[in-house]
């Protein structure tokens, strides 16, 4: 187990380097002068001039790469243009307010999309698969805006459970993790249904019902856990896009994630900040991926993790 | 020879799957998969249920062992209705009552080791359980001719024909008296169907076993089977000893099937009835004779009423407008 | 035809000759006779600028924010008089476009950025749709804001527009701000003055209010080079940009200035309770004097470090942390009296070393030469020494005479910070929690959430009722008017255009309507190439 880990670590690491290079070009690619970019609008000549310095960008494009390389495995990704700070700062500051949003987005859309999925499944046609299943359908389709500020309008102006916005308490956090996590919660909602009406068609289940076991059995153990790869699959995928997706609903709720931090950063034209946080969430979602990969190997025995070969 | 109870006697049974169309599923139609079947299977007996795809095979025997609810009709084993059963006494009749599937692949839940697997129904029904669970599993693999280290391993590192004899040794270990083979070879690989047969005929022998046979293979119903059914769209057309039916089969639709069958000796070649057409639907099935469609010897009669099954010998059943009733 | 413009005639003329000079003798020979380029007729200029209906543009895409440009400043701005609006007459602009023997019209290249101004695409094909109705064809190109700069702030030779939007904010409140920096000559880019404006008479208007300390006198040279200007007509002036806020009853006293802050040391609520909470779009860049840029931040900063001459929001200069300025007989040097008895925050006294050290630290002079000045300390540009003549007088030395010096004191930028406090900051670091001298002091900063002050129990002047003040940052417009409705916020700051009638009706909720300082203009190109 510890090896298959190992060695898909170091299959990340072509893909990080890959990411290092999409980030490293953007702020090169950019029309215009990159110092200029980086140092920002207001800034002074010298200032310009000692950020050409710093960067290199009369030494070819591999020096360029190679320094930045190296400073960023320090940890330096440089400073933030608009607030002065290092991007490290910044970014530490807020990630952890990302990750606890996107994590309660996801339990939630776990909980309640599975469950959903899972007596959908096994009452099929009935009222409620219709109407979860309809729900489902609102839910992937109804933008993470609109949704957000009706959200607000309903539980906070009207009914006034929970603030509207702002980070602090647990009910700060209802609102805009239910607003993120509800396209997922669709999704896996529609997944886990589609994976166990197949699963529930196979032999293997009528094999468990004609052991003699009861149902409930035969839909968690046998069941469940075969549909699981699709939605563990869905699953990581979504992590990642959920980390992603909070950029609309932590504009919308006030929420000081990295989602709002990039958008604040690209109107502010931080260059150095957006390619901080696109580097941290590709790196973020490079290790989802590898979580998931290491779900599927628990999950799913046919997946050889140790050294011996698949057939 | 006194003629024994039948362990398994099925009567008008019916399965009618409700097709459902539109966002509000309602109920458009209904496919008769199964439309009132009689058998009948006496113990240590094989019944060879033959028919194309699609015929109801299948369900028929799903919906004997109650893998499926009947629409109509009755079941009795061993002279209880198994169609009346309540839960627990469902759950107990299991035990009794065991299937082996087409697919080995399929029928193995892939996240369950072989030992587990086998040994869930042991616990299940408190046979067994700890090492005692583990020395039946294990001794049911060496009967099935498995090995006892397999037992902690996973479907997915088996071979077709190594999966299918753990697909027998988990119908097996509850020592069933009644089984449902539906294809237990067809997914198989010419050259493992043989050993599988074989297999098959040891464990009838050893154990005492009742199989219903299901199969589209005439040949291989003619190796094992001590009688044959054949089924179109959802009815027994068909049903006689397998040496009388094998040389006189007397249904049109018996007749063409066993034309297609290769045989070995040269001097028994027939002429092959080449059938016109798909089969029809199972939801919209003609009327009269469902057969009528594209039988090669149909009359006017057979498009209106219905054949009923009528005795052609005196353990042979055919229902056609052409056959003559003996009495 | 005027004097003034025949002389800038001549000037244009010249310049042409000047560039045209760098071309190879025979081509000018050649081709003698030059074409006359629209721009270069002020009748089209003025023409262009009836074309438009500002008032529309307002009305349609502002949802009526804003007001009509009555001058190249907008009226809080010291030295501001009323030179417009160009009411909208598409027939005058017709008949002055044939009088100027374009009666079929011209073909012009518009320039604009976007996602800088409000709406500024939006309002740009505003004005190509009304152009067209005066038969100019305007072809729109749209920049990127990062790439625009660079784009139309070249020299003349390198223009490839007719026409440009910008906008700007004479955020000193002072007319040199706004005037000196892009109408006079010597202002051409890399400098400010995009259009290549060169009046002779409008230069030593300017030049004169910049060496008059009087500022009656002032303001009356400012009057005269705004009337010359709008008549002149550089530009086709659209609007004002219009800021609206919107406050819960109850709340009294906040302060809505027009370089878009709103101030609370004045401000009490109905009731026990002293906490007010106010949502803001945008969070403070920096609080560090030497890093702030933004109206957001200076919000933020004012509460806590104050200025040594208060911008009132009528534009008037009051005293604050110095009762007095003075220039000097020669006009050189400024004597600031300092209050007495002022203490930072951190208990350090408030005194004419204190300012030296601010002072000094800004423009990266005296001690700190070498150091990497302040983003605005062009601001002090003028200023090439701070004296300490006494505990509470400090004298600047000016290389030129400079009369606005007292209007860039008042930035907000130039805050006054305990300079023990800053002393206490490590290399690189920049203030994060503001020591100063304001009727507020710092309590906690949450990155992308919140700022939080309580009040100064010992301020020098009148101290605060309110308790604390909280600025929330809330960046989605509509989320900020949820937190009005629900009391999650007392006052909210750029109410959107399209909920304003909606807040309006609401009971309990008070819109506050707010001229900004910023003109939005369409400039012409007057070096056509
Ligand atoms: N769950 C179901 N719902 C609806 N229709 C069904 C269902 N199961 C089977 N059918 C239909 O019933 C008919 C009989 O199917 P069945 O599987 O019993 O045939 P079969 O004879 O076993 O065929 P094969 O040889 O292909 O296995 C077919 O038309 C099939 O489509
Ligand atoms: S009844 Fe008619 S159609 Fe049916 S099998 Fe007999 S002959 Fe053919
Ligand atoms: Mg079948």
């Amino acid at each position: 187990m510890y090896g298959y880990i190992f060695r898909r670590l170091l299959l990340a690491i072509p893909v990080l380097i890959g990411v290092s290079i999409l980030v490293f070009a953007i702020i090169r690619f950019i029309p215009g002068d990159p110092a200029r970019a980086i140092a920002g609008v207001h800034a002074s000549p010298q200032y310009i001039e000692q950020v050409r310095r710093d960067l290199l960008l009369d030494e070819g494009l591999h020096v360029q790469y190679y320094v930045y390389l190296t400073n960023l495995l320090q940890g330096d990704m440089g400073r933030s243009t608009f607030t002065g700070r290092p991007v490290t700062t910044e970014l530490m500051a807020r990630f952890p307010n990302t990750l606890v949003l996107a994590s309660a987005a996801m339990v939630i859309a776990i909980i309640v999309g599975m469950s959903a999925g899972i007596v959908s499944a096994t009452r099929r046609y009935s009222l409620f698969d219709n109407a979860s299943m309809l729900f489902a359908l609102f839910g992937v389709a109804a933008p993470v805006f609109w949704l957000g500020i009706m959200f607000q309008l309903l539980f906070s102006v009207h009914l006034g459970w929970f603030p509207s916005g702002g980070i602090g308490t647990w009910k700060h956090l209802v609102l805009p993790a239910l607003t993120l996590g509800l396209a997922t919660t669709a999704l896996i909602a529609r997944i886990t249904r589609s994976s166990m009406l197949d699963v529930l068609g196979q032999d293997y289940i009528t094999t468990a019902r004609s052991k003699g076991l009861v149902e409930r059995v035969v839909v968690y153990k046998h069941a469940l856990k075969n549909a699981l790869i699709p939605v563990v699959t869905v699953m990581g995928l979504q992590f990642g896009t959920l980390l992603g997706g909070a950029v609309l609903t932590e504009t919308v709720f006030s929420w000081p994630g990295v989602g709002r931090l990039m958008v604040d950063s690209i109107l502010a034209r931080d260059y150095p900040v957006v390619q901080g946080a696109v580097l941290l969430l590709a790196v973020f979602f490079v290790l989802i991926n590898l979580v998931v990969d290491v779900i599927y190997a628990f999950l799913d025995p046919r997946i050889s993790y140790g050294n011996r070969e698949v057939e | 020879m006194a003629t024994p109870q039948p362990i398994l006697e099925v009567e008008g049974l019916k399965k009618y799957f409700a097709v459902k169309t539109g966002v509000f599923s309602r109920v458009t139609g209904h496919v008769k998969a199964v439309d009132g079947i009689d058998l009948r299977i006496y113990p240590g007996e094989t019944y060879g249920l033959v028919g194309e795809s699609g015929c109801g095979k299948s369900t028929a025997g799903m919906t004997i062992l109650r893998m499926l609810n009947a629409t109509a009709g009755s079941v009795l084993f061993k002279g209880r209705d198994v169609i009346a059963l309540g839960k627990e006494e469902l759950r107990n009749m299991r035990k009794e009552m065991q299937m082996i599937f087409q697919d080995p692949y399929s029928s193995l839940n892939p996240r369950m080791s072989i030992g587990e697997a086998i040994g869930e129904a042991l616990e299940v029904h408190g046979i067994a359980r700890g090492n005692e669970r583990r020395e039946k599993v294990e001794s049911i693999l060496k009967v099935c001719g498995l090995d006892s280290y397999h037992y902690r391993r996973y479907p997915h590192e088996f071979s077709g024909g190594q999966r299918q004899r753990v697909g027998i040794a988990r119908a097996l270990v509850l020592e069933p008296q009644f089984i449902v083979a539906d294809e237990p070879i067809s997914a198989l690989d010419v050259s493992i169907q043989s050993q599988i047969v074989n297999l098959l005929e040891e464990l009838q022998e050893k154990f005492g076993l009742t199989f219903l046979f299901i199969s589209h293979d005439l040949s291989v119903v003619k190796h094992i089977a001590d009688r044959v059914g054949v089924m179109y769209l959802g009815r027994i057309v068909e049903d006689a000893p397998k040496k009388e039916f094998y040389s006189s089969p007397l249904h049109p639709y018996a007749q063409a099937l066993l034309s297609a069958v290769p045989t070995m000796n040269p001097d028994m070649q027939k002429e092959r009835i080449i059938l016109k057409g798909d089969v029809p639907s199972p939801a919209n099935p003609p009327e009269g004779c469902t057969f009528h469609t594209r039988c090669p010897r149909a009359v006017a009669i057979c498009s209106e009423q219905v054949p009923v099954l009528k005795k052609a010998g005196p353990d042979h059943h055919v229902s056609c407008h052409l056959v003559e009733e003996i009495h | 035809m005027k004097k003034w413009m025949f002389g800038f005639l001549v000037v244009a003329l010249m310049a042409g000759l000047l560039i045209g000079g760098c071309a190879p003798d025979e081509e000018v020979v050649d081709e003698p006779v030059e074409e006359v380029h629209p721009f270069e007729d002020v009748r089209v200029r003025q023409a262009l600028n009836y074309a438009i209906d500002k008032e529309a543009i307002i009305e349609t895409i502002f949802q009526g924010v804003g007001s009509p440009s009555t001058a190249p400043v907008v009226p809080a701005v010291f030295g501001y008089t009323q030179a417009g609006p160009y009411e909208y007459d598409p027939d005058r602009a017709r008949e002055l476009l044939a009088e100027a023997g374009f009666e079929d019209g011209f073909e012009i290249e518009l320039f604009h950025p976007t996602g800088r101004y409000p709406q500024d695409d939006v309002v740009t094909e505003a004005v190509q749709a009304m152009l067209a109705e005066v038969g100019v064809t305007a072809t729109l190109t749209t920049y990127d804001w990062g790439t625009y700069l660079d784009t139309v702030i070249v020299p003349p030779e390198d223009a490839e527009h007719d026409a440009y939007m910008l906008g700007w904010g004479t955020v000193t409140l002072d007319a040199d701000y706004g005037l000196y920096a892009l109408f006079h000559s010597s202002q051409w880019p890399p400098a400010n003055n995009v259009s290549y404006y060169a009046n002779d008479e409008v230069d030593a208007l300017l030049d004169e209010a910049r060496v008059t300390p009087d500022r009656a006198v002032r303001e009356g040279l400012y009057s005269e080079a705004i009337s010359m200007i709008w008549e002149d007509a550089p530009w086709i002036y659209l609007h004002n940009e219009g800021q609206v806020n919107a406050v819960r009853e109850g709340v009294e006293g906040l302060i809505h200035h027009p370089l878009e802050n709103i101030l609370a040391w004045d401000a009490s609520l109905e009731g026990e309770d002293q906490d007010l909470i106010i949502a803001i779009g945008a969070e403070p860049e920096n609080l560090d004097p030497l890093k702030i840029m933004s109206a957001p931040a200076a919000t933020v900063s004012e509460h806590m470090a104050q200025t040594l001459i208060y911008l009132a929001e009528d534009g008037t200069l009051e005293p604050n942390l110095a009762e007095s300025w003075e220039p000097a007989e020669d006009g050189l040097a400024w004597d600031l009296k300092l209050r007495e008895g002022v203490t930072f925050h951190d208990g350090e006294p408030f005194n004419a070393e204190a300012v030296k050290y601010n002072l000094d630290r800004f423009m990266a002079k005296g001690d700190f030469e070498g150091a990497e000045a302040a983003v605005f300390a062009f601001l002090l540009g003028e200023v090439n020494e701070v004296e300490v003549v006494d505990e509470y007088t400090v004298r600047l030395h000016l290389d030129q005479i400079f009369a606005p010096i007292a209007s860039h004191l008042s930035h907000s930028f130039i805050a006054m910070h305990s300079p023990a406090s800053l002393e206490a900051l490590a290399e690189d670091q920049d203030v994060e929690a503001p020591v100063g001298t304001g009727p507020f002091k710092f309590v906690s900063w949450d990155r992308g959430e919140q700022l939080v002050m309580e009040k100064n129990e010992d301020y020098w002047g009148d101290v605060p009722e309110l308790d604390t003040v909280t600025f929330k940052f809330v960046p989605e417009s509509s989320s900020r008017v949820i937190m009005l409705e629900t009391g999650e916020a007392h006052a909210i700051m750029a109410v959107p255009p399209t909920e304003i009638d909606r807040l309006e009706a609401e009971a309990g909720i008070d819109v506050v309507f707010e001229d900004s300082v910023r003109v939005i203009y369409i400039g012409f190109n007057l070096q056509p190439q």
